[in-house]
């Protein structure tokens, strides 16, 4: 192993001291970032992984690497009635982490200076560990990604991400810039990085280096210059480490956490005019070799970005778009928690009484926009506001609301409102506003 | 190691079906200036040494030489000298027999051979060649170390490894085209239209469409497999280079286009430069330097360059720290790339009609052109009947410039050693010239 880790370690536990991270303020609350709160819901994952919504109260979420708490106060507001652990190298932060918590009036928190190895140490095990831009920087990823697998329940579900070896290939190699002009000997400080900015700056304007990893932006962000080139034990995987360091921890990959991105058949003119070979290729494909090549084409996330749990415990439910009569007769349909807040309530109603498109990206953007018609929002999105209704409900709702074909002015059938209500759901489904469960 | 006896039978399959170069076997590698200029003994040695050697009876040997036009540029390069070339390939073997006996080049021999087998010629080389050969093997540092020991003790190779970071997004494609089987098999006609037919259905913002593809692809068949399908390819940094060679005993001692791998050029003022960086650059001994600049600016597909035995390169001064005493003990030597009366009658026509000298039209060594001076011209005309010392294109100066132009005063001696020097260290810098001191 490498023998300098307790050096780096220390070194990563200086930068972080001297700078914490992320940099936002104490009393900034994350209700403003909506993405945020869908991804740290426990419902999000939950729901991927198991086809079921689960109820966050009394959970127990770990956010591993918290840094100063923005994310841990992400996740306290996003989980109400969970109880929040945070644990962190850099005493600094963890002092910052505990004081945001108490600020927005969370009291069901704990924090603790340690490193990732050493979690099975707290004597917890938790339903939920938030593992966010930790693990490519540590020395020993692996031994990471065991401590949290040795302390995750059954069934509980781990959010980590590595860096894209690809997507961020021109920032290594400023960093072995950086190091071959022995900027890294000490631990990187503001000298350090007037050093680069000067460095940058004289060199001409072609220069691939600079064309590629430098905008006259981080000369007055000295942040942005830290984070990319001179992030200590920055590391890049590619999509087959990332497989096999899950092999190795005995876990099992459950989704990327912006999977919609990650759409193979859309880096294509189009889809329905494939090659026959090419065609079958891409059918044939693992999952795995799915991201594989969907990464040798278009290495475009600097993150691989996902969530994984303890094997053979998910992922075994009939996905929405395969069901038959008998799952959507059983279905129970929820509106995505993170969309019953005041604003969003008041928007929905004004939409379906003014006839206006609702833009629910706003409120829960899992895609850059997306629009509601009126009708939608009143026969699917008002009811499920006040509970989570049967297939058949909402079918009877849209009957009532408009009973006649508006273009041949025959009354609408069950069969044929049914049809129009599932297909309507299986979208809303996909991007996540709603989710369908035939739990018990 | 069944592995790479695989992979070296794909390699040479691949190149049986489609020897290469395609270089044409008419084409007289006369034509090429520049190629004989970096093929010559006389322009590594001297980099290397500050020594200019003679090429009569030197032992070339041409390493995985293809169909032989490189072998024939070696031996018109090196006169005197004796060639070898080396493939795994009987089919390109073949074709460069051809190649010699059309050319009548009578001292090139050819043999099916792979590297690994290098021993059974039982030579031992002062030069060797082994050009786009050496990314394509399973065992790159292998190979060096059998390079090495049929090296003579001051013998020099020139060798070249595909960049890593240049070719970055090759490799992607190339990982993907064997994901899809194409390379299981030597890639063939219907591999290269696959090849197409994928990258035509790929959106054309797509990431790898965008920094690979081009149109003439659709076309080039040669460019598709060099690119897409090269069996072996593997690509490497200046670090990882700079380890195997270390490994190997070998050491690196110049780029072979040393002009294009220059850090300062690098900059927008090269002489107003951060102060930590030209401290450290002036500490950087000429390997990090290289590293250096392929971090900052990775435009090469190759890492080219000449390396020897470790420890045999010489400290040397740089010309242009020489003091005014050194110079009395130079002598200077035109590279004899130029040493054709064609350049010479060129050269007298110049300084006869009073004109500048474009000498880069004869061997174009930057990719700019290169003017000398009338009066410099007729001063080191001498140079084409033989090497001078610099004390006699002294003399030769001073009689030609006796008197001061402006002032018709008698030129003042000091004054015209000075113009000599800036002269001869600008066409050695660029490669023109040779200058040799007395040690």
């Amino acid at each position: 192993m490498d023998q300098q880790t307790p050096e780096l370690l220390d070194k990563l536990r200086q930068q972080f001291n001297a700078t914490s991270y992320p940099v936002v303020d104490l009393d900034e609350s994350p209700n403003i970032n909506p993405s945020h709160l869908y991804l740290h819901n426990l419902v999000t994952a939950y729901y991927l992984r198991y086809q079921q919504v689960v109820d966050p109260q009394d959970k127990v979420i770990l956010d591993a690497g918290c840094g100063n708490g923005y994310k841990a106060l992400s996740l306290a507001i996003a989980n109400p009635g969970a109880k929040i652990v945070g644990v962190d190298l850099s005493a600094a932060s963890i002092a910052q982490a505990q004081q945001r918590l108490a600020n927005h009036g969370f009291d069901n928190t704990e924090f603790h200076v340690m490193p990732l190895e050493e979690l099975p140490r707290l004597g917890m095990q938790f339903d939920y560990i938030n593992n966010d831009e930790v693990l490519y920087m540590i020395p020993d990823p692996l031994a990471g990604l065991q401590a949290m697998q040795s302390v995750l329940k059954p069934k509980g579900i781990i959010r980590t991400n590595l860096h894209s070896k690809l997507q961020r290939k021109n920032f290594y190699r400023s960093q072995d810039l950086c190091k071959l002009l022995g900027l890294w000997d000490g631990n990187p400080q503001e000298a350090e990085i007037g050093m680069l900015t000067e460095l940058m700056r004289s060199l001409k304007e072609d220069v691939n280096l600079k064309v590629n990893t430098w905008s006259t932006g981080f000369e007055e962000k000295p942040k942005g210059t830290l984070s990319n080139h001179f992030l200590v034990g920055d590391k890049g995987f590619t999509i087959l480490d990332l497989f096999h360091l899950l092999q190795k921890t005995n876990l099992e990959f459950i989704k990327m956490t912006n999977w919609r991105t990650w759409n193979l058949q859309e880096l294509f003119k189009s889809k329905e005019n494939l090659p026959a070979f090419l065609e079958e290729f891409l059918g044939k494909l693992s999952m795995p070799d799915q991201f594989r090549v969907f990464e040798l084409i278009q290495p475009n996330h600097r993150l691989f970005d996902f969530w994984c749990g303890h094997p053979d415990q998910g992922n075994n439910f009939i996905p929405v778009a395969e069901w038959t009569e008998t799952q959507w007769a059983e279905a129970k349909v929820y509106l995505h928690p993170q969309l019953k807040t005041p604003e969003f309530i008041t928007e929905a109603n004004r939409c379906a009484s003014q006839l206006n498109p609702l833009e629910i990206s706003r409120y829960l953007p899992t895609v850059p926009s997306s629009n509601l018609d009126s009708i939608i929002v009143a026969t699917v999105i008002l009811p499920l506001i006040e509970s989570a209704c049967s297939l058949k409900e909402l079918v009877e709702r849209s009957q009532y609301l408009r009973p006649y074909n508006l273009q041949t002015l025959e009354p609408i059938t069950y069969q044929s409102a049914s049809d129009t209500m599932t297909s309507t759901l299986t979208g809303l489904e996909y991007l996540g506003y709603v989710m369908l469960s035939v739990d018990s | 190691m069944k592995d790479s006896t695989d992979n070296l039978e794909k390699i040479r399959q691949q190149f049986d079906q489609a020897p290469y170069p395609r270089t044409a076997l008419e084409r007289s590698p006369d034509n090429d200036p520049y190629l004989l200029y970096t093929h010559s003994l006389i322009t590594a040695y001297y980099l290397r040494h500050q020594q200019v050697i003679f090429s009569q009876d030197k032992l070339i040997l041409d390493v995985g030489c293809g169909t032989g036009y490189t072998t024939l540029v070696l031996a018109a390069a090196n006169p005197g000298a004796k060639v070898v070339g080396i493939d795994i390939s009987p089919v390109s073997i073949d074709l460069a027999h051809k190649r010699a006996a059309y050319h009548n080049y009578k001292n090139v021999e050819f043999h099916t051979l792979g590297v690994d087998e290098l021993e059974q010629l039982g030579l031992i080389f002062d030069y060797i060649n082994c050009d786009e050969v050496l990314y394509l093997l399973a065992d790159p540092q292998g190979s060096l170390v059998m390079m090495r020991s049929i090296l003579h003790p001051q013998g020099i190779i020139r060798t070249n490894l595909h960049s890593y970071y240049q070719r970055t997004e090759f490799y992607q494609a190339q990982e993907l085209f064997k994901l899809m089987g194409l390379q299981t098999n030597s890639p063939q006609q219907r591999e290269i239209e696959m090849v197409r037919e994928t990258m035509a259905a790929m959106g054309d913002r797509v990431i790898l469409k965008a920094q690979t593809w081009e149109q003439d692809y659709y076309q080039d068949n040669e460019g598709v497999l060099c690119n897409f399908l090269l069996v072996g390819d593997k690509g490497y940094t200046m670090a990882e280079t700079l380890t195997m060679l270390e490994m190997a005993e070998l050491e690196l001692f110049s780029m072979v286009d040393w002009r294009k791998w220059q850090v300062l050029d690098l900059f927008k003022e090269p002489d107003n430069l951060p102060i930590y960086l030209s401290f450290a650059l002036a500490a950087m001994p000429l390997t990090q330097q290289l590293e250096m600049y392929e971090l900052l600016h990775p435009v090469h597909r190759l890492l080219d360059f000449w390396c020897g035995h470790a420890g045999e390169t010489p400290e040397k001064i740089p010309v242009a720290e020489w003091e005014t005493a050194d110079w009395q003990q130079v002598t200077v030597h035109l590279h004899p790339q130029l040493l054709s009366d064609e350049v010479r009658e060129e050269a007298i026509a110049q300084i006869k009609s009073s004109k500048p000298f474009q000498i880069s039209w004869h061997l174009p060594l930057t990719g700019e052109p290169y003017l000398i001076d009338p009066k410099i011209t007729s001063c080191i005309l001498p140079l084409w009947d033989s090497s001078q010392k610099f004390t006699d294109l002294l003399t030769r100066w001073q009689s030609l410039y006796s008197l001061d132009p402006v002032t018709l005063a008698p030129a003042i001696v000091e004054e015209a050693q000075e113009i000599l020097i800036n002269a001869l260290t600008g066409l050695e810098s660029l490669g023109y010239i040779m200058l040799v001191g007395s040690y």
